[in-house]
């Protein structure tokens, strides 16, 4: 890991501990010796009110490459998660997390996980990432909606 | 003509072989003068920065401005006397060298030849053209100075109406957005005007190789490469700023709990 990576996520866990959006949680995980891994994260994105969305807070990981802030995290939910831009895998796909598109090393953790949050109510039809929840989502919105408040109530605050 | 003047020729062309000793004629280079009197500017300003003087800005801001306008009087004299070299030049190389058989003409004034004082004072007649704006480095920290002393991470009266580039909460952050550390050695994008610290924007750009990559802050559509940054003297007071005044309360809290 390069120095600015160590040094930079140092310093993006001190400013999460000193204020972060409310009903959000970030913390770096712990390796198998118990040190902590700053590299690997572990977040919760609470959905917003008056959504449909918003029984739930939703897990998702953050990893960050070696060559981080120049190329950005990848941020997953867990496999299978219901969303339109959200892949099989759970890899959310948003342009702000892709190098080509919009990343740029400026944006901070507190700027993402306020990006996938928008994501959960508001999804991108032009980038499809998995089947199901896309074709519910621009066929069958009853369906796609009933779908998303039962996957919340297993994501329940 | 007066009778005097067509015993002798006024004035003869250059001959050929004094050209070479002529173009060696430099006016006296002063410019050492200047560099070493900027850097003595910079260096008072350093001392206010870190607290240790007490500030009589205007004047001192006032003598800046004279030292600004001398050497801006200094670089157009120099440039006057290289201008009055080549006029005179090239007015010599018009003329037939002399000789016995020309001798009479250049005498009874048929052929004139310049005079390298009179070519030089037409040219003094011209006046000085006064310099537009000072906006080097050191005159933007003169302006900025009393504000960043007040609060370093206050947003300028004049930059407030076109620049909201780095304003956040209304205040100018002095840590680097890549590193998310403060700024050790600020460079300001001349393009767009955004500042990252060395370090952090060195190693971003590094990876494209000369290529140029979009400016790291976020939303900013500039394609950038280093040579498109300079360093930021006015980030830096602002930061040399801060930096005393920290560690000005750390010793009296350092002092309180003694």
């Amino acid at each position: 890991m390069s120095s600015l990576c160590l040094q930079r996520l140092q310093e993006e866990r001190k400013k999460w501990r000193k204020d972060h959006p409310f009903g959000f949680y970030a913390k770096p995980t712990k390796k198998a010796d118990g040190s902590m891994n700053l590299q690997r994260w572990e977040a919760g994105i609470p959905g917003k009110e008056g959504t449909i969305w918003r029984e739930g807070v939703y897990p998702i990981t953050i990893e960050y490459p070696d060559d981080y802030p120049s190329k950005p995290p990848k941020v997953k939910f867990p496999a299978g998660f219901y969303h339109p831009n959200v892949y099989p895998s759970g890899t959310v796909c948003l342009s702000i997390l892709n190098e080509d598109q919009d990343w740029r090393p400026a944006i901070t953790l507190k700027q993402i996980v306020l990006g996938v949050q928008d994501l959960l109510d508001s999804p991108n039809p032009n980038s499809p990432a998995q089947e199901p929840a896309w074709r519910a989502f621009s066929k069958n919105v009853k369906e796609y909606e009933r779908k998303v408040i039962d996957q919340a109530k297993k994501y329940v605050k | 003509m007066s009778e005097r003047s067509n015993t002798v020729p006024e004035s003869v062309p250059l001959h050929q072989s004094v050209l070479q000793e002529f173009h060696q004629w430099k006016p006296i280079d002063n410019s050492y003068i200047f560099s070493e009197t900027r850097s003595q500017f910079l260096h008072i300003l350093e001392d206010i920065a870190d607290g240790a003087t007490p500030a009589s800005l205007d004047t001192l801001t006032e003598a800046y401005k004279e030292f600004q306008r001398l050497e801006h009087h200094n670089s157009q004299q120099a440039g006057k006397v290289e201008r009055a070299k080549q006029e005179y030049r090239s007015l010599c190389d018009q003329l037939p060298p002399v000789s016995w058989e020309n001798w009479d003409q250049y005498r009874d004034g048929s052929l004139i030849a310049p005079k390298l004082s009179q070519v030089y004072s037409q040219l003094q007649d011209h006046p000085i053209s006064e310099q537009e704006t000072n906006s080097d480095d050191l005159s933007r920290v003169f302006k900025a100075l009393p504000h960043i002393l007040e609060d370093p991470q206050c947003i300028l009266p004049d930059d407030a109406a076109d620049d909201d580039i780095h304003i956040e909460g209304g205040q100018i952050e002095l840590t680097c957005p890549i590193t998310c550390m403060k700024f050790e050695k600020p460079m300001v994008s001349r393009k767009c005007g955004h500042v990252f610290d060395y370090k952090g924007i060195q190693q971003y750009l590094n990876q494209s190789g000369q290529q140029p990559r979009d400016c790291p802050q976020a939303a900013c559509r500039q394609k950038l490469t280093m040579r498109d940054f300079v360093p930021d003297k006015l980030m830096e007071f602002r930061c040399k700023i801060a930096n005393a005044r920290d560690s000005s309360t750390k010793l009296g809290k350092d002092l309180v709990t003694l």
